[in-house]
């Protein structure tokens, strides 16, 4: 049954259907869920189960390696990574200092950009208008 | 089923309240009406809001559109739709509707591009 503010209805008993039909609430029939819900009745134990703790994180080992294996190598990694990095910086600035000491002077000067005359913003009002063509 | 005599409802906003059903529309000695059908009907009583705003007087004749029955009606699928009122929506002579607006929603069997109009004003077909 579809009601006038659009919402249907299910009900399965004639006493159901008798008692909405008189308009009465089931929030105020006691046999009704409405009713049970309301004054919390027959929750707590369903409530009480739902804790459970939660397993911290377990390593375990893999076919490939025992766990001894994995755990070492996950110590590993962290000095492995800074090793790395230092020998890294370390060949830069040797190459850096190495190629300074070959050329001198004049491999520095063409390895510079081409720079341009930077025009303060004030004084290039005149020439930007010469420039442009609107 | 609405025949002679029996009593609607009314879900817009003409100002009539209920309408009492005087003819059955669609052929010689037609009994009854049902979901969609026309029907003839005269205002019984009026909104008590909206007694000097209502578009219609008590006693009027107008033609009606039936938009709910609690008589089941049945679809081709085999389910069934029914409402918990039998209800009308006030109609002139050319089945223009009277009012701007429709309380509820109207079922989908009233989903042609005649109703285009009702379902428009309507809350959805359902």
């Amino acid at each position: 049954m579809i009601r006038r503010d659009g919402r249907p209805i299910w009900l399965g008993t004639s006493k159901a259907y008798g008692l909405t039909v008189q308009r009465k609430k089931a929030a105020k029939l006691v046999w009704t869920q409405a009713w049970r819900r309301l004054h919390k009745k027959g929750i707590s134990e369903t409530a009480s189960k739902k804790r459970t703790r939660r397993v911290g994180k377990v390593q375990r080992a893999v076919v490939g390696a025992s766990l001894e294996d994995i755990k070492k190598k996950a110590a590993q990694k962290s000095e492995i990574r800074k090793d790395a990095k230092e020998a890294a910086i370390k060949e830069l600035k040797d190459r850096k200092a190495a190629n300074k000491a070959k050329s001198g002077g004049a491999k520095g000067k063409v390895a510079k950009p081409h720079t341009f005359q930077k025009v303060p913003k004030h004084m290039g009002g005149a020439g930007k208008r010469a420039g442009t063509q609107r | 089923m609405i025949q002679q005599q029996t009593i609607l409802k009314v879900s817009d906003n003409s100002g009539a309240k209920t309408v009492r059903c005087i003819r059955v529309l669609g052929g010689f000695r037609k009994k009854y009406a049902k979901l969609g059908d026309n029907i003839i009907v005269s205002v019984q009583q009026l909104r008590n809001k909206s007694k000097k705003t209502s578009k219609v007087k008590k006693g009027e004749v107008y033609k009606a559109l039936i938009i709910r029955t609690k008589v089941p009606h049945k679809k081709k699928d085999g389910s069934q739709i029914w409402f918990g009122e039998n209800s009308v929506v006030l109609v002139n002579k050319q089945e223009n509707p009277v009012s701007t607006r429709i309380i509820g929603p109207l079922p989908k069997l009233l989903k042609k591009k005649k109703f285009q109009k009702f379902i428009s004003m309507s809350s959805g077909l359902i």
